[in-house]
């Protein structure tokens, strides 16, 4: 081709592999988050110390980071290329920011509950699980997860780019949110146990990765879930 | 083994009772209520169904239960790599259904659906004639909610709404992400109005849609379409051009990816009410089990030669495209308002981006016009590229770089759709057209104007670009 057009010459496979995988660092952020979370994780139930408000919310957030940041590579990898390769990350980054907006906000009142004698009961966990398991079933779980998928047009520069990009992760966040929250609440509410958010990312795996959206299969998982959490609390 | 043959073959020979069986075949189907599986409106469902747009709903009427529409209805498989194959498996469930309510009737045991080569030549393009009959022929292949051109035996297709050059020419299969569209679209997930439509999908699939629809048509919509006894015949076309596109170049080749042979399985009715799962994989041998059929004629439309490695997609090249410019805000196209026009731009001065300074040139080009919505039925716009402000795009033939037929937009519009409403997107490949402009001494890549244009019967409603992009690979 005879163009004066010129494109990113991509030389190497690293550099090639980075290119295909520019999401890949928010495995990196997850694989962290599980590091300062299995320590945690390990140890809870088997003592009662009582985290701080702050520590609770600070546990909130990693819990997400770990179970969520891996399963939103597809929707990374789509923002990175529908920006100039020169603004990729950038746009990761903010769509990343507008995703943990939602989840954030909801951190102070998982803090709350947590400082609360019920926050602490071994059941609290099974009823949240047990919600989870029900609610997959509804319309309302259906209509939100189908906004989990959706994507909107980005603008490609100024400031209409960061409202663009913040707003499409803020309104998958929000979607996100709602499909998961009572999962995420059971492992809050299990002081972060590791069967509970190993269990959770499972079901979280599985769904991105099912063609039909899995809702009874995502029931019956909560039901064991929530089953073990019973089984420990007794 | 049935044998698929064309419709206007078929109208041709006067001792060919195969339309007039299907017309009687129809009559037996809409004669049973809803909840059969085997009933005219079950098997359009399938394709999709919206109860509060349903034409033909009766007050107090008795739908199939819940678990049962969520199994088998609105399943159809759009902007997706499963597009093909899930309609091949809808032909023959419904094909089954007929051919047993022929021989119910008394009719021929191999009877099979025919097909509508539109593309062949012009009198092709027209309605079939048995079916914009009213009375004094198979009557119920007539439906009043088509185009009044259409039912009057008027052109109702131009050359570029029913060109197969565009999709055959076109490898691989399956469609690169943000590149070449492929033949048969993106992988994805279930996909009822996705955004990954292969080139078969679009040309002419989508086009001959909205042109027998038109505004309000049976044939414009998902929910309509397969009560339109004419969406069977367009439908075997595309399953047609499937065989055309395989036997006419060795390199034209299925996915062999495990994910689209076996990876996902579709539900369906059998004939005799039974529940069965068919898989991709079964699809790709039409004379084996279970489809055992074939087509009288697959033979190669373009003249030889043509076609090949002329930058219609040809071949598949490693790696994802690169953004290269793209316009700052949605357009607006008004169906009453003539042409619309936006600069794609690529950006100046940010550091790092070197997509006009070093590095190497480009293989291939893309335009991606991404997110496109609309409220209500909208047809088609033809695409310009490097037209100035304010011409008149249909003085200027030789910019025009697509055509996009729309259909399945509003469908795709709905935020309580599947797809949350993110709407249809396209990719064209546009290297020549780059390369012609260049020619033309319009070659300032840093600004290229585009210029969308209604096209044919429109809606009411404006049609949005969410936006619209470049790629380079």
């Amino acid at each position: 081709m005879s163009l004066a057009l010129r494109i990113h010459p991509i030389r190497g496979p690293l550099r090639r592999w980075a290119w295909e995988h520019p999401q890949s660092w928010s495995l990196v952020l997850a694989a962290g988050a599980w590091a300062a979370m299995v320590p945690h994780g390990l140890h809870a139930g088997h003592h009662e110390h009582r985290m701080s408000a702050l520590q609770e919310a600070q546990g909130w957030m990693l819990m997400v980071g770990a179970m969520m940041l891996p399963l939103l590579g597809e929707q990374l990898k789509e923002v990175a290329f529908r920006n100039f390769p020169a603004r990729r990350h950038a746009a990761m980054a903010l769509f990343l920011l507008g995703y943990l907006v939602p989840w954030g906000v909801m951190a102070a009142p998982v803090a709350w509950m947590r400082e609360q004698p019920w926050g602490h009961h071994p059941v609290a966990p099974v009823v949240a699980f047990a919600v989870g398991a029900l609610w997959v079933l509804t319309p309302a779980w259906e209509r939100a997860h189908r906004t989990g998928h959706a994507l909107r047009p980005l603008a490609p520069t100024g400031w209409a780019w960061t409202r663009d990009t913040s707003r499409l992760g803020m309104r998958q966040g929000v979607a996100c949110a709602a499909t998961c929250l009572p999962i995420m609440l059971g492992c809050a509410l299990s002081g972060h146990a590791l069967y509970a958010m190993l269990g959770g990312f499972i079901l979280g795996l599985f769904e991105r990765r099912s063609f039909w959206p899995p809702r009874r299969r995502l029931a019956a998982g909560c039901v064991l879930l929530a089953l073990w959490a019973g089984v420990l609390a007794a | 083994m049935r044998i698929r043959r064309s419709v206007y073959e078929i109208e041709g020979d006067p001792d060919d009772d195969t339309l007039t069986w299907y017309g009687k075949a129809i009559g037996v189907l809409k004669s049973r209520p809803i909840t059969a599986h085997d009933s005219w409106r079950f098997q359009a469902a399938i394709h999709d169904f919206d109860k509060k747009l349903d034409p033909l709903a009766q007050p107090g009427e008795t739908l199939p239960p819940d678990v049962e529409q969520a199994r088998y209805w609105s399943q159809c498989q759009h902007g997706s790599w499963f597009f093909i194959p899930w309609h091949r498996m809808y032909l023959h469930h419904f094909e089954q259904i007929i051919a047993a309510a022929v021989v119910s009737l008394g009719g021929p045991e191999d009877w099979a659906l025919p097909y509508w080569n539109y593309s062949k030549d012009m009198p092709s393009r027209l309605l079939p004639p048995s079916f914009r009959t009213p009375s004094g022929g198979p009557s119920n292949l007539f439906v009043a909610q088509r185009t009044a051109a259409a039912n009057a035996g008027q052109t109702i297709a131009d050359e570029a709404d029913v060109d197969i050059d565009g999709c055959l020419t076109t490898t691989p299969f399956t469609g690169a992400p943000f590149g070449n569209p492929g033949f048969g679209g993106g992988q994805t997930g279930f996909s009822h109005g996705g955004m990954r439509p292969g080139r078969l999908e679009i040309i002419p699939h989508g086009s001959i849609h909205n042109a027998v629809g038109g505004p309000g048509g049976f044939m414009s919509a998902f929910n309509t379409a397969g009560l339109d006894p004419i969406f069977w015949l367009h439908h075997c076309n595309i399953d047609r051009l499937w065989e055309v596109w395989r036997a006419r170049d060795a390199g034209n080749a299925d996915p062999a990816n495990a994910q689209w042979l076996s990876g996902v399985s579709f539900r369906f009715r059998a004939v005799d009410g039974m529940d069965v799962s068919m898989t991709c994989g079964q699809m790709v041998d039409t004379t084996a089990a279970p489809l055992y059929y074939k087509y009288d004629d697959i033979s190669d439309p373009i003249e030889e030669g043509f076609g090949i490695g002329v930058g219609v997609g040809v071949g598949a090249i490693a790696g994802t495209p690169e953004l290269i410019g793209a316009s700052d805000e949605p357009v607006d196209v008004d169906p009453a308002g003539g042409a619309a026009r936006c600069v794609v731009r690529a950006p100046r001065g940010t550091p790092g981006t070197e997509a006009f300074g070093i590095g190497s040139a480009p293989e291939r080009i893309y335009l991606h016009l991404e997110h496109l919505t609309c409220a209500g039925f909208a047809n088609a716009l033809d695409v310009y590229l490097g037209i100035a402000e304010g011409a008149n795009p249909e003085d200027s033939p030789r910019r025009r770089i697509a055509r996009i037929p729309l259909f399945g937009i509003r469908e795709a519009s709905e935020a309580s759709g599947s797809h949350g409403g993110e709407g249809l997107t396209f990719m064209i490949e546009v290297t020549q057209a780059f390369e012609a402009l260049d020619d033309d001494g319009d070659g300032d890549f840093r600004d290229v104007p585009i210029t969308l244009h209604p096209v044919g019967e429109q809606g009411e409603h404006h049609v949005r670009v969410g936006r619209i992009s470049l790629y380079a690979e």
